[in-house]
C-alpha cells in the first residue's frame, strides 16, 4: 500500500513541468524550513496586544523546543527502525539527491509540524499557514520518491505528540518561561 | 562555485529583516522602523524578504547534499538563529539612528518592546536594563 501511493504520486513527475518546478523547490532542504521558521520569527514580533505577543512568545518557545526533540527522536527512531528509502526498491523519477539517512520517521515532516504545532498553540492564522508550506514540504518528499506516506504521517504524530508533552512541561515550569521572557524584556527583544 | 552556506546567510539576513519590518509595522513598534510610513514599511519588508528568496533561488532549486557542500539540518539552525539575530541587532541599530531625532523621549516608559512604540531601542535599553536590574535584585532577596 505504502509503497503503491508512492508509485502512484511519483507516476506524476514530468506530466506538468510547472508543478515539477515547483516542487523542486518545497521539496528542498532550505525552502520550506526557512518559510515556516520566518513565520515563528514574525509571531515573536506581530502582535499588537502584549499580552497576545506574551503568549506568542511562549509558543515560539514551544515551538523550537519540539523542534530540537523532534530531531532527537529523529535519530533515535530512525537508528533503531534503518528502513530504506522508496527509491531504493521502486523504479522511481527522484525530483531530489538520493538522501543516505532512514527513510523513517521523515525528518521535514517532523520538524516541519513540531514548528507549525508550537506557532498553532498561539496563533491559529500563521500556525494554519505553516501547517500548510509543513504538508506541502512532507508531501512533496513523497511525491519526489524520496519517503514513503508512512514516514511523513509517523513523522507528523511525532512532532504532534511532542509538541503537546513540551507544552504541558513549559505549563509546569512556570514561572521559568516568563521569566525568561522578562530578562529579554529588560534587553527589549520581547 | 556554489556557495550554499554564504547565500543561506545572505538570503537569511535579508528575509528576517523583512520579516522584522513587517512584523513591526503590524504592532506598531513604529521606532523599529525605518520608514515612518506603515504601508511603505510593509512594502520594504516584503520587497527584502522577497530580495533574499531570489537571492537564495537564483541558480534553481539547489539540492546539494550536507556531504558535498550543503547545509544539514542542525547547521541550517545554527546559522538560522545567529543570521537572524544579527538582523535584529542591524534594526534596531539602523531604526535608532534613522529615528533619533522623531523619538518621544518625555513619553511614559512601558516594558519590553512595547517602548519602541515612543522610544528608539538605544532609548529605551537603560530604562530597560534598570528595570531588570531592580527585578533581579527582587528575586535574589527572596
Amino acid at each position: 500500500m505504502d509503497a503503491e501511493v508512492v508509485r502512484w504520486l511519483n507516476g506524476g513527475v514530468g506530466a506538468v513541468p510547472a508543478v515539477d518546478a515547483v516542487v523542486r523547490i518545497v521539496v528542498g532542504d532550505y525552502f520550506s524550513p526557512v518559510v515556516i521558521s520566518l513565520l515563528v520569527f514574525a509571531a515573536w514580533f506581530g502582535p499588537q496586544d502584549p499580552a497576545v505577543r506574551l503568549a506568542h512568545q511562549k509558543a515560539c518557545f514551544a515551538a523550537w523546543l519540539a523542534m530540537g526533540f523532534g530531531n532527537l527522536a529523529v535519530e533515535i527512531i530512525g537508528g533503531a527502525v534503518m528502513r530504506d528509502r522508496p527509491f531504493v526498491d521502486e523504479d522511481l523519477q527522484l525530483l531530489f539527491y538520493p538522501p543516505s539517512d532512514p527513510s523513517f520517521p521523515s525528518n521535514p515532516a517532523v520538524v516541519g509540524t513540531a514548528l507549525a504545532a508550537g506557532l498553532w498553540t498561539a496563533d491559529r492564522r500563521l500556525g494554519s499557514v505553516a501547517f500548510a508550506v509543513a504538508a506541502a514540504w512532507s508531501l512533496s518528499r513523497v511525491y519526489a520518491g524520496v519517503a514513503y506516506p508512512t514516514d511523513v504521517l509517523a513523522g507528523a504524530a511525532i512532532a504532534l505528540a511532542i509538541t503537546v508533552v513540551v507544552v504541558v512541561v513549559l505549563r509546569l515550569l512556570e514561572p521559568l518561561p516568563t521569566l525568561l521572557l522578562r530578562v529579554a524584556r529588560g534587553f527589549r527583544v520581547a | 562555485m556554489d556557495d550554499i552556506p554564504r547565500d543561506y546567510i545572505i538570503w537569511v539576513f535579508l528575509a528576517s529583516t523583512g520579516v522584522i519590518q513587517i512584523a513591526a509595522a503590524h504592532a506598531g513598534l513604529v521606532r523599529l522602523l525605518f520608514i515612518r510610513s506603515k504601508p511603505w514599511a510593509y512594502a520594504l519588508g516584503a520587497a527584502l524578504v522577497l530580495a533574499g528568496f531570489a537571492w537564495f533561488f537564483r541558480e534553481g532549486a539547489r539540492h546539494i547534499p550536507d556531504t558535498l557542500g550543503g547545509l544539514n539540518g542542525n547547521e541550517q539552525a545554527a546559522r538560522f538563529s545567529l543570521t537572524s539575530l544579527a538582523a535584529l541587532g542591524f534594526t534596531v541599530l539602523l531604526s535608532s539612528l534613522l529615528n533619533r531625532r522623531s523619538a518621544e523621549v518625555s513619553a511614559m516608559d512601558a516594558e519590553g518592546l512595547e517602548a519602541l512604540r515612543h522610544r528608539t531601542y538605544y532609548q529605551a535599553l537603560p530604562s530597560g536594563l534598570k528595570t531588570l536590574w531592580a527585578e533581579v535584585r527582587r528575586w535574589t532577596r527572596k
